[in-house]
């Protein structure tokens, strides 16, 4: 590392040249300002001034007289040190660009703007001129045998002419073209070697290397962090260093021989150099100029003396030598102002001696940074012009670890700080000059009251929950890494404890969960306190904590876990269960993480969802269903409407879908004053194409699904909750399938639409699928999805039956399995009668279930068929048979099995109303329980049927067999034989079609006293089971009886209470009428 | 009507609080307001929210127009036009006055805020007076005036109307003198 006199100004902003005299001890300058400086050493504050023009472009020196070009296209000589005006040597029609002197200084060359180059005799001043070029010339290069002369022009080519007849001998196009040098990047100056064997052109990024005579390239060469363009080339006077200057303010040593870079220097305001020049004494001195009129001088340049005595045999040979006499020099080199220069020198080291210290770290990455501007290709060609034997570190940069830090903090270096902002509170920190103190407020002031104590121990780490406040101090000096509680949430007087660290151990991360501790420390320990201060179990991670979050007894700790690919980290997360059963379900999983990206927060929705936020914006969370996966459901830059804007998670809830932030402007964290607002941002799946309606809805059903998992988790941690909620959070899934399946539908996909139906979960909707598509006329689908709902029907029923079966052969058990779950006793109620139901029946039911199974198709289609034949014929096809629809499944088989009469269809009727029947009896006082709680679930069986009976009494008859007759069998019943004789020309099927039309024509007072009736009937049916049986005997005989006794029971039954149930769902109905009822809108 | 009842007309604008306190919807007659939960930022009726903030339960968050930049150029743009122009908000005036008398802690540069708002005041009331007097020199029957607020037709609303009266009054016993004079 060459020591670097600080910059001084020379001259005016423009271009500048700079020389020594012969002597090495005066430094001469010329530039923009129409001076020429001449300085006694750098640090020369009285340098001699002569004005030589308005402008100067060049200057050189020899046998005591200065040559300078200047803006009247002259170069005239002037006397050292007087200034005084020794004679013209020759003018030019344009700005002369550059010049050298041959080594006697016999000979002048000089090149110029109007594309000439002329040779003059100093003594004579007679001259030469060699032309060819079509542009203004860059720079010459006298070669020091004085046999050629080589130029670079603006038209890019570089020639070599002969000097004795000023034929050019050679040309090669190398450079960019310009029109004129203050527009070239490039100055080009040419550079012979010693010997003048080679030509060096500094061509981009690379020196060119040409042999004299055959004028064939030999090789290049340059440094790997070369990023821009070399300008400048200048051979110290030994002939064994090479400077050279890029555009962008390095200047860059080379070991001619060896061709290796065996030093550089980074001009300090990364300006151009425009003149370099050794100083002639060979002390490794060099004076450079940059485009600011600036004088630099370099010292102590290592140039490698050492190696003049190697003759190096080719390029690869001396390699070696090449690493005992740079880790010989370096430290050599260094000795001066070793600790200013460090990071530079292991920048210049590292790529070649693959150091592994780790001060070389933040070198190493500025290097990385370089390489990364390279042009790939010229380091390619570098490459496989010279093969480096070592193992470059490049290929593979090292990540630079994320340090551990605490989720909602904002970082230590500020003098006022959130430790913590999280959803219970605030905790700030204010560390300045005359204030040390830590701030402590709770959203909820009735947690307890804000409070403020003074940060003597230095805490710089803290969490908040609702019982405790955690605070914790690195390691300083001798005081050990502390951790204290205030475990406010205690009843007794002694709120506080606190504990240290073992020596040497520093507490990196600490999170409070409810009713333990846990402290992450640099020797890879978690250790759990309980929240009174003993201490609890301690386990081990496999990496540097990153930081950690808990919820209730869940504790996610975030953690390097080895080498990521280039720029990535590597991370790894377990979540594990501190409390009660104790386990872990990550176990060191890798942690996704967007590209090149870090943690930016971690936590737990306020549901216990483990979630995480990295960087690039992106929010994840774990996916309980999906194998516990990741699955991203924000991304936060999307929001934030500046480039620099970010926004900063303070909590997350899943219900309702909030992800509470604070927008940053222009930062990554907000600052405390003034207080940020907090916002809440919705989630959103990447879902493709969300722009489209169905991708929309495709979002909103996933989202609702992903963000309901919650409750089976808590079902699973043995958590109480309300049903209600659950069925709340549940409705948007509904919605958005129903949508999703509308919009098939209309469009008519109808496979698609199937799929959505078996995305169904429960019968009422799949009846409501049922209707809108045959609404629409897709008869097909209408069919396909009524099989399914049977499917789907039978499923259900299966494992129920199962379940319970299981239930009763261990009584106990079952109590202590449902009381668990609060809010699903009537189901439990529902399914143990109907347990007893099928019990009851079992015999007939285990006897027929083989032939049920194979036949089990054959019902459903048949009345399918029978369905759909019906609207073609019937005249008002839309809303009749809309109607029709959903129940033909289960009711056609009335008419059929009269038709047929197989036992297959008997125990399908016996199954099917089974158990609809039973979801009534069950899911009525069930629902009217949850009335009176003024709560809206409703279990959709019931709603199912409640439905029919409000629009469709005339279907809903054939729904309900034997057992629960409805109004319309009633009516039917009490008038068949008057129908039969009226159109004996229909059969039985014809006829209840003809019968349900005829009943919907009655008048309403009539119709409702029907309802009632079949209200009676059924609640008297409750109490006999058998009773179903002796019914339908009695149907043909004893009708008139049965329906005075049914007369009578109407009395019974209270209609107010009637009216009380139906009300809420005859709205629900209308509502989900409207909305199919919108989508058809839609449609026209 | 007076000051009084236009402020209770101002107290069911919407503002902003950050509540220290969780709590379940509440239902009132003029909508539901709610769930309360602590942080998060909710908008009540500016009635509750001065309430709240009495008991030391919330932080009013400041209207997004009580900015100084803003309100600056709104005061620029009253000074420069002709016309009244619109304000930020109907109730301007009555928002700042609750909000500078209740929750000066939360409102940033509150003095400022309090001075510009009186500014404004004061260049609409000059404004409205010289309008009206142009208006009853010039004999017109009727008049139209833009983006007035309601507490500020307020302020000129009884006066005016009663003078006009009384001028129309004095004129038609004049018209009636003249006529008088004339049979």
């Amino acid at each position: 590392m060459p020591i670097a006199k600080s910059m001084r100004y020379a001259h005016s902003d423009g271009h500048t040249d700079v020389c020594f005299d012969s002597s090495g001890r005066y430094i001469l300058t010329c530039g923009c300002d129409g001076d020429v400086r001449i300085w006694k050493g750098i640090d020369d504050d009285n340098a001699i001034s002569h004005r030589v023009g308005d402008k100067a472009y060049a200057i050189a020196f020899k046998n005591d007289r200065f040559f300078v070009a200047t803006d009247t296209n002259n170069v005239q000589a002037y006397t050292f040190p007087d200034g005084a005006p020794d004679g013209i040597l020759t003018r030019f029609t344009a700005m002369i660009s550059h010049m050298v002197l041959n080594s006697a200084g016999t000979k002048l060359v000089a090149g110029s703007g109007d594309f000439s180059v002329k040779i003059v005799e100093v003594s004579s001043c007679s001259h030469k001129v060699c032309s060819g070029h079509e542009a203004p010339i860059l720079s010459l290069a006298l070669d020091p045998k004085e046999e050629f002369l080589a130029s670079s022009s603006c038209d890019g080519s570089v020639r070599i002419w002969s000097m004795s007849d000023q034929k050019q001998i050679h040309s090669w196009s190398l450079l960019p073209k310009s029109n004129d040098v203050s527009l070239s990047k490039t100055l080009c100056r040419l550079c012979w070697d010693s010997t003048g064997q080679h030509l060096f052109i500094p061509v981009d990024k690379e020196i060119h290397i040409y042999e004299r005579s055959t004028w064939k390239k030999v090789e290049s060469f340059t440094e790997e962090s070369v990023s821009e363009m070399i300008s400048v080339l200048a051979l110290s006077p030994d002939g064994l260093c090479l400077a050279a200057a890029s555009y962008n303010g390095w200047i860059y040593f080379f070991d001619v021989k060896s061709r290796k870079c065996v030093d550089r220097f980074k001009h300090e305001q990364g300006l151009q150099s425009t003149a370099m020049a050794w100083n002639p004494k060979g002390n490794k001195e060099l004076a450079y100029c940059d485009k600011e009129g600036q004088l630099g001088l370099l010292e102590d340049i290592s140039t490698r003396k050492n190696s003049q005595s190697k003759v190096p045999q080719g390029v690869f040979e001396d390699e070696d030598d090449d690493f005992l006499i740079e880790a010989s020099n370096a430290p050599a080199t260094e000795d001066g102002d070793k600790s200013d220069n460090e990071e530079n020198a292991s920048l210049s080291r590292s790529p070649k001696t693959n150091d592994d210290d780790n001060d070389s770290l933040a070198g190493q990455k500025k290097l990385d940074s370089e390489v990364d501007d390279d042009d790939a290709a010229s380091s390619v060609s570098e490459r496989l012009v010279l093969p480096k034997p070592e193992i470059k570190n490049d290929w593979f940069p090292q990540t630079l670890l994320q340090r551990a830090f605490q989720p909602g903090s904002t970082p230590e270096h500020l003098t006022s700080r959130f430790m913590v902002w999280n959803s219970v509170g605030i905790i700030q920190q204010y560390n300045s000059d005359e204030e040390n103190s830590i701030n402590i407020e709770f959203h909820d002031t009735t947690v307890h009251h804000a409070m403020h104590i003074s940060n003597i121990m230095n805490y710089s780490m803290a969490d908040l929950s609702m019982e405790a406040v955690l605070l914790a101090s690195e390691c300083d000096g001798d005081n050990p890494s502390k951790l204290m509680c205030m475990h406010f949430g205690s009843w007794d007087s002694n709120k506080e404890w606190t504990v240290s660290m073992p020596d040497e151990e520093e507490i990196q991360a600490i999170t409070l969960g409810e009713g333990w501790v846990a402290v992450a420390t640099d020797k890879r320990n978690v250790r759990l306190f309980t929240i009174s201060g003993i201490q609890r179990d301690i386990l081990s991670i496999s990496g540097p904590v990153v930081c950690m979050a808990a919820h209730g007894n869940q504790l996610v700790v975030i953690y390097h876990s080895g080498m990521g690919l280039p720029g990535d980290q590597c991370l790894a997360v377990s979540l594990l269960y501190v409390d009660g059963k104790q386990r872990s379900v990550l176990k060191g999983e890798p942690l996704p993480i967007s590209s090149k990206a870090k943690i930016s927060w971690a936590g737990f929705s306020s549901e216990g969802t483990p979630i995480y936020m990295d960087t690039a914006g992106i929010v994840r969370m774990l996916n309980r269903k999906f194998g516990l996966t990741w699955i991203q459901v924000a991304n936060t830059r999307s929001y934030a409407k500046g480039k620099l804007d970010y926004y900063f998670i303070v909590g997350v809830n899943e219900n309702p879908q909030q992800l509470r932030c604070i927008l940053c402007k222009g930062a990554r964290y907000p600052a405390t004053l003034p207080h940020p607002a907090v916002t809440v941002l919705p989630f959103q799946l990447p879902l493709c194409e969300l722009n489209t309606e169905k991708s929309q809805y495709e979002e909103a059903l996933w989202r609702g699904k992903i963000f309901s998992n919650h409750f089976d988790h808590w079902t699973n941690q043995g958590f109480e909750y309300d049903e209600t909620i659950k069925s709340e959070a549940h409705k948007p899934v509904q919605e958005a399938l129903m949508k999703l399946f509308a919009l098939s539908a209309r469009s008519d996909r109808e496979f698609r639409a199937l799929e959505v139906c078996d995305m169904m979960s429960d019968q009422h909707t799949l009846q409501l699928a049922i209707k809108y598509a045959s609404r629409l006329r897709h008869m097909q689908l209408a069919q396909r999805i009524s099989e399914l709902a049977v499917r789907k029907a039978e499923e259900e029923m299966e494992p129920e039956v199962e379940e319970l079966e299981e239930l009763e052969i261990q009584p106990p058990q079952r109590s202590k399995a449902w009381n668990k779950r609060i809010g699903d006793e009537e189901s439990v109620d529902q399914k143990l009668e109907e347990g007893e139901e099928v019990e009851e029946r079992g015999d007939v039911d285990m006897q027929e279930e083989e032939e049920d199974v194979e036949n089990k198709p054959a019902g459903p289609m048949l009345s399918v068929k029978v369905k759909n034949q019906n609207p073609l014929s019937s005249k008002p096809p839309s809303s009749f048979l809309g109607r029709s629809n959903p129940f033909k499944i289960a009711t056609g088989n009335p008419g059929v099995t009269s038709v047929k009469g197989t036992q297959v269809f008997d125990s399908m009727t016996k199954k099917k109303p089974e158990k609809t029947a039973v979801s009534i009896l069950g899911g009525l006082p069930g629902k009217e329980s949850k009335q009176t709680k003024g709560q809206k679930k409703v279990s959709s069986q019931p709603k199912l049927f409640e439905t029919k009976k409000k629009d469709l009494e005339n279907q809903t008859v054939q729904q309900k067999d034997k057992r629960t007759l409805s109004a319309f069998d009633l009516w039917l019943e009490a008038n068949v034989d008057h129908l039969k004789s009226d159109k004996p020309e229909l059969d039985e099927e014809e006829l209840t079609k003809y019968a349900a039309e005829l009943f919907r024509t009655l008048d309403k007072e009539e119709r409702q006293e029907w309802l009632k009736k079949a209200r009676a009937a059924k609640s008297e049916q409750n109490e006999p089971p058998e009773g179903n049986e002796n019914k339908r005997k009695l149907k043909d005989t004893e009708i008139v009886d049965a329906d005075e006794k049914e007369t009578k029971k109407l009395h019974l039954v209270s209609p107010s209470a009637e009216a009380h149930n139906k009300k809420p769902l005859l709205q629900n109905t209308k509502s989900t009428n409207a909305k199919l009822a919108n989508f058809r809108f839609f449609k026209e | 009507m007076d000051p009084a009842e236009v402020e209770f007309l101002a107290e069911k604008e919407l503002i902003t609080v950050v509540p220290k306190f969780s709590f379940d919807r509440i239902y009132l007659i003029g909508g539901d307001i709610g769930p309360f939960s602590a942080g998060l930022p909710i908008d009540v009726p500016l009635w509750l929210a001065v309430n709240l903030k009495q008991r030391q339960k919330c932080r009013i968050r400041p209207p997004e127009w009580m900015d100084r930049e803003k309100l600056q150029g709104k005061k620029q743009e009253e000074m420069d036009s002709k016309f009244f122009i619109e304000m930020p908000n109907q109730h301007y005036m009555e928002i700042t006055q609750l909000l500078l008398k209740y929750a000066p802690d939360d409102i940033p540069h509150a003095d400022e805020m309090r001075t510009l708002i009186k500014d404004l005041w004061d260049l609409r009331m000059a404004k409205l007076r010289s309008s009206i007097d142009t208006f009853v020199r010039s004999d017109a029957t009727h008049a139209k005036l833009n983006h007035l607020t309601l507490m500020e037709l307020n302020t000129v609303r009884l006066f005016l109307t009663n003078s006009l009266d009384q001028l129309y009054v004095l004129r038609s016993n004049l018209s009636g003198k003249v006529q008088a004079t004339q049979e």
